[in-house]
């Protein structure tokens, strides 16, 4: 009897939580709340379609083939490859270029426009259809010569060629049949030529061109005999490059040479870039604003007011030029051209098409930042503000006169409005960027890895603003470009206030920007270049003006705080330092004494083992905005399990070999004010990639087991006990003793690509762990099934503990982004809404995805099918019954009176 | 007693603590550790020895702790330093059986070293391989930990009570997919065998039946009534 009760009740918890996660969408919903946008990567090889240059085919760094519209730059179609380069990286790209199919000249069977070559040893040579993307034949080869990674490829007349340069030694030749994969010839042709040098080669179609001391020698890898020829040239420093456009031009030094006859068919004195369009020099000269594509003799193409959102050092990828109708002489061309920070633009007569903005593709660093208060909302929240200010001598008169003030200027507003003489509305008006009664609309702040700035709506997806910070990058030891937000927007009417910190690419020194996260626009000197290389970058609490004080360490360990006037704020702060390498962590305390600053070391760890064989791969912190609303939970018992939930927590994964289990990752919990290791786990023979999120009293984290070859996952959640030491202050000073670990490992049967938490407002709301798939698609999984209570010692029925079972099954309904697949998912952002249920979410890759889940259902919204029709009939029709009802009984009460 | 003279004495109060047994580490090895603490709050670099730490065997977690005395001089400075609220730091050398040095450094309120007499605590964690990955000090914590450091006397203790605590590695959990299978298979089992019910179908479901019947009568009897209305 008892047992069937048990399983009754097990039943009973499993149904109640499996149907309480269905948060699945109704068809209708479908981008009601989400968006997603795709992109492609930078670009590495680009063509037009021969026919009319409708559109361009791309390969980027990304390992994406792809067709992109010339009207307005849509994506036709996309391939993408495995993101690991050994199989992914598209090494070359051939497209026809006389506009027929490649096979209907051949004869063959299956036309094929577009060739590509993946990966690095083996190598996957691929045909595809322009039109539609189709793969219409594969194969692959091996290289069993050294150093295959070398390896280069031209197309000829049907053929591929293999040129695998073996350097100060051979080059090896082999030509394959380009449909089929059968080798022309059984044997691989051997070209003597020790002189060949790595950096002093090139190859250029059929061609391989070396410098060898004063002489320019030139291979063609084809021809049976008289296959070398050379060439004086001036300078043996010189540099080669080839030239895109026709397999047989390259620049050596400023000359630019015919491989096929070795002459000079123009001399690049200034160094531009240079592009072949049918046997005609192409030029791009850049000025400080604006930027002219030339021929030897004509201007094709002048680009006045060069956007500032681009950076002027463009390239051409492509080019399609037909002439003009009316000028016989004249030609009109459309260019595809990339920049150094990742976009792509096509450029026809002079003016800017359309440009895709590529770098979207790696982001460093999001932040949500809350719109501003609209102008009648902000009046109303002055009023109350300045009532705090001068709350000594405030009586009631003079709050009676500000509320009257407040209303006049109102009343004032609307009239003025609605005759039309009203002031201009601002620019975040405009942008409709005004604060919504639930907080849903934010402006997505994006750093990307190269350098590019992006405000982006996060409710329509629009591009509101786009800046570039030139030549900076992130720090070394793995850490991107920092973006930290000085002020949010509670501050009305102080502006919201962000902050980046970056490395000058040439010099290594900092860079600081501040700016306003809603327009874009720069905040005082806006890019300040510092004199000194950053060691630590962290805020201070908010100080004069609401705005936090940034705090740099340079590398000579001097304390720099800005502004300066906030100094003193910078007294007893604690701040850590991690090596990856070496794997040393660092606590220093900041110390502020007669006007001054310095630094005074308080603890270190070596995390590396004995000979330095733990690489540090993870740091990872709480989200600092997050709240704990439950300081305990409830045992079977009645009791509380208080939460351990100390601010100072960290979690340090560390990766390494091992003599006895192959494979070593420890997990280290620790607290950096006291620099105590409050917890460490080692796993044997497990290796990364380490996913982990860290949250409340928890840590998750997803690894690869090499014993079994399988995923887990680990769930750690610290307790502190019966009792709380001290439930009103955290000090890690104060010596707190050490946590209970509940710990748990489960089997996952899919590889994840990120973890991130949820996160809301006031922290009721459940937290649900987001998990990113290899797939592309993103799992909502409640924090109960990753539960490390989940065993088989406590007592599950009363606690609402789901029986463990070892594998935790991936519910494919409770897939937040439906089937928008999420290409190359690299990270979660997750932020709080104004509701309390509802928490924002990006996922970023290849694509951007943007949507808001609700881990225990939008219990402070009504739904969207709400019937407020029928409720409102239902109530006027009660109150209009009951009063006449009340009249009915009073006038029977009289009857019954006069009897 | 002169302060020139080092007085080494072996604590009386000597405890060790191995918070878990070392199962990992399949070898074992001995340690010493040199303390050095810095007293001084305008000599940042300034440490004196305070004693050492010889480990000489990890995984038995056999301690000899010796500490100097501290003299009325340091008394002082250790007095001043808690009255500025400042860190009482301590730099620990560690040398391995292979002889590589590793320091480690470590701070604490030097208030709460006062409030608790120079009782503190002392841990050292290692690695899976017996490697030192810190040491870590933390004062014997009071039942009232307060930042109020300026009455408080010194001059009764001169001594360093530690408690030193080896703390190894803890082995991750792994999936008890073994665990899990025999409780299925035994669940099985209970039902194979054990659960055939002999009992009648009223004797099993008497709780169901009844509630049903008395519903049945409940509104059989209304029903009547209903009917003895109409008429």
């Amino acid at each position: 009897m008892r047992r069937f009760k048990y399983s009754l009740m097990n039943i009973v918890i499993i149904l109640s939580v499996v149907t309480s996660l269905c948060s699945a969408l109704y068809e209708d919903q479908i981008g009601k709340f989400d968006w997603r946008k795709k992109f492609v990567g930078t670009i590495k090889f680009g063509y037009f379609d021969a026919q009319n240059a409708d559109k361009s085919i791309v390969a980027t760094d990304e390992n994406v083939l792809a067709a992109i519209s010339s009207k307005n730059g849509d994506i036709l179609w996309r391939k993408v490859f495995e993101t690991d380069n050994t199989r992914g990286e598209i090494k070359f790209l051939h497209v026809t270029r006389e506009g027929k199919s490649i096979a209907s000249q051949s004869g063959d069977q299956s036309p094929f426009d577009i060739i590509t070559v993946n990966g690095n040893n083996p190598f996957f040579f691929r045909g595809y259809n322009m039109n539609n993307g189709n793969l219409l034949w594969e194969w692959s080869i091996t290289a069993t010569s050294q150093d295959p990674e070398n390896s280069l490829f031209f197309f000829k007349e049907y053929s591929m060629y293999h040129v695998l340069p073996i350097w100060n030694s051979h080059i090896e030749v082999t030509e394959y049949h380009a449909s089929t994969g059968q080798q022309s010839n059984p044997t691989t042709s051997s070209i003597f030529a020790a002189y060949i040098t790595k950096d002093n080669c090139v190859l250029n179609g059929q061609y391989f061109a070396c410098i060898v001391k004063e002489q320019l020698l030139v291979i063609d890898l084809i021809a049976d005999q008289n296959n070398l020829r050379t060439k004086a040239i001036e300078s043996p420093n010189s540099s080669i490059k080839v030239i895109r456009g026709k397999d047989n031009v390259i620049q050596v030094g400023k000359s630019v040479l015919n491989l096929e006859d070795l002459t000079v068919i123009y001399e690049n004195k200034n160094d531009v870039e240079l592009y072949i369009e049918s046997d005609k020099i192409i030029r791009v000269v850049q000025n400080e604003k604006d930027v002219k594509i030339l021929t030897e003799n004509a201007e094709l193409s002048s680009i006045e007011d060069l956007p500032e959102t681009l950076d002027n050092n463009l390239k051409i990828m492509a080019t399609k030029c037909k002439p003009k109708r009316d000028d016989t002489n004249q030609i009109a061309c459309r260019f595809l051209l990339s920049t150094n920070d990742g976009a792509i633009a096509l450029v026809q007569q002079g003016k800017i098409k359309w440009v895709r903005e590529e770098s979207l593709t790696k982001i460093s660093a999001v932040e949500f930042i809350e719109l501003s208060l609209s102008d009648a909302q902000g009046a109303i929240e002055e009023e109350l503000n300045s009532g705090d200010e001068e709350h000594s001598n405030s009586d009631i008169l003079s709050s009676l006169y500000r509320r009257l003030h407040s209303q006049y200027g109102m009343i004032k507003n609307i009239v003025l409005h609605l005759l039309g003489l009203g002031p201009p509305p601002s620019f975040s008006q405009r942008a409709g960027l005004v604060r919504d009664d639930f907080g849903l609309h934010k402006m997505m702040v994006i750093m990307t890895k190269s350098g590019k700035l992006f405000g982006i709506d996060n409710v329509s997806g629009k591009q509101h603003w786009v800046r570039v910070l030139k030549n900076s990058e992130g720090f070394s030891n793995g850490q991107g470009i920092r973006l930290l937000v000085q002020r949010t927007s509670k501050f009305y009417p102080l502006p919201t206030q962000c902050v980046i910190i970056a490395r000058e690419k040439i010099t290594g020194n900092g860079i600081i920007f501040q700016f306003n996260p809603l327009s874009g626009q720069t905040i005082d000197k806006g890019l300040l270049n510092l004199d000194y290389k950053i060691k630590q970058a962290a805020l201070l609490n908010y100080g004069d003006n609401f705005l936090r004080p940034i705090l740099l360490v340079d590398t000579n360990d001097n304390v720099h705080i800005l502004p300066e006037s906030s100094l003193k704020q910078a007294d007893g702060f604690f701040f850590y330092t991690v090596n990856r390498q070496t794997g040393f962590l660092n606590g220093y305390m900041i110390q502020h004494e007669n006007n001054k600053v310095d630094l005074l070391p308080t603890w270190n760890l070596n995390l590396g083992g004995t000979e330095n064989e733990q690489k540090i791969t993870h740091v990872v912190s709480k989200n600092s905005v997050e709240r704990v609303h439950s300081q305990g939970r409830v045992l079977a018992d009645r009791s509380v399990l208080y939460k351990y939930i100390n601010p100072n927590l960290i979690a340090v994964v560390t990766e390494g070999p091992d003599s006895i289990h192959k494979y070593m990752l420890n997990v280290h919990l620790i607290d950096v004010v006291s620099g105590s290791i409050v917890f460490s786990m080692n796993h044997r023979r497990a290796k990364g990639p380490v996913r982990i999120v860290h949250s409340e009293n928890w840590l998750v984290y997803s690894f690869y087991n090499e014993k079994i070859r399988r995923n887990e996952i680990t769930s750690i959640e610290l307790y502190e006990g019966k009792t709380q030491t001290n439930s009103t202050i955290w000090s890690s000073l104060n010596a707190p003793p050490s946590p209970l670990v509940e710990r748990q490992t489960y089997i996952i049967s899919s590889s994840i690509a990120a973890l991130r938490e949820t996160i809301t407002e006031k922290g009721i709301t459940n937290k649900h762990v987001l998990m990113a798939l290899d797939s592309g698609a993103v799992v909502e999984m409640p924090w109960m099934l990753l539960d490390p209570r989940r065993n088989s010692m406590v007592p599950t029925e009363y606690e609402g503990i789901i029986p463990y079972i070892p594998e935790l099954v991936i519910q494919h309904e409770n897939t937040i982004n439906y089937n928008q697949t999420i290409a190359k998912i690299s990270g979660i952002y997750t932020a709080a809404s104004g509701l309390e249920s509802t928490c924002l979410v990006m996922v970023y890759g290849l694509d951007i995805f943007v949507t808001r889940v609700s881990p225990s259902k939008t219990f402070d919204l009504l739904k969207e099918d709400f019937d407020y029709f029928l409720i409102s009939i239902v109530l006027i029709g009660l109150i209009t019954a009951s009063y006449v009802v009340k009249h009915l009984a009073a006038k029977k009460t009289i009857k019954q009176a006069w009897k | 007693m002169s302060s020139i003279k080092f007085i080494w004495s072996l604590m009386a109060s000597v405890f060790v603590l191995i918070s878990s047994i070392s199962s990992q580490s399949a070898f074992d090895s001995h340690l010493n550790v040199q303390l050095y603490h810095s007293l001084d709050a305008n000599d940042v670099t300034g440490f004196t020895s305070r004693g050492n730490i010889t480990i000489i065997s990890i995984n038995l977690g056999d301690i000899v702790v010796n500490q100097k005395e501290l003299n009325s001089k340091e008394r002082d400075v250790l007095k001043r330093l808690a009255k500025d609220k400042k860190l009482y730091r301590l730099k620990a050398e560690v040398v391995g059986s292979d002889g590589v040095k590793t320091t480690f450094l470590s701070s604490l309120k030097a208030c709460h070293l006062i409030q608790s007499a120079l009782h503190d605590f002392i841990t050292i964690n290692f690695d899976h391989n017996n490697a030192v990955l810190g040491v870590n000090i933390k004062a014997v914590s009071l039942d009232e930990t307060s930042d109020d450091c300026d009455n408080l006397g010194l001059d009764n203790f001169n001594e360093f009570s530690t408690v030193v605590n080896l703390k190894n590695i803890e082995a991750a959990p792994i999936p008890d997919t073994q665990g899990f299978i025999q409780k299925l298979e035994r669940e099985k089992e209970m039902r194979d065998k054990g659960e055939i019910d002999n009992r009648s179908f009223i004797q099993k479901y008497w709780m169901y039946i009844v509630p049903a019947v008395i519903l049945l009568l409940v509104s059989g009897v209304t029903n009547t009534e209903g009917q003895g209305a109409a008429r």
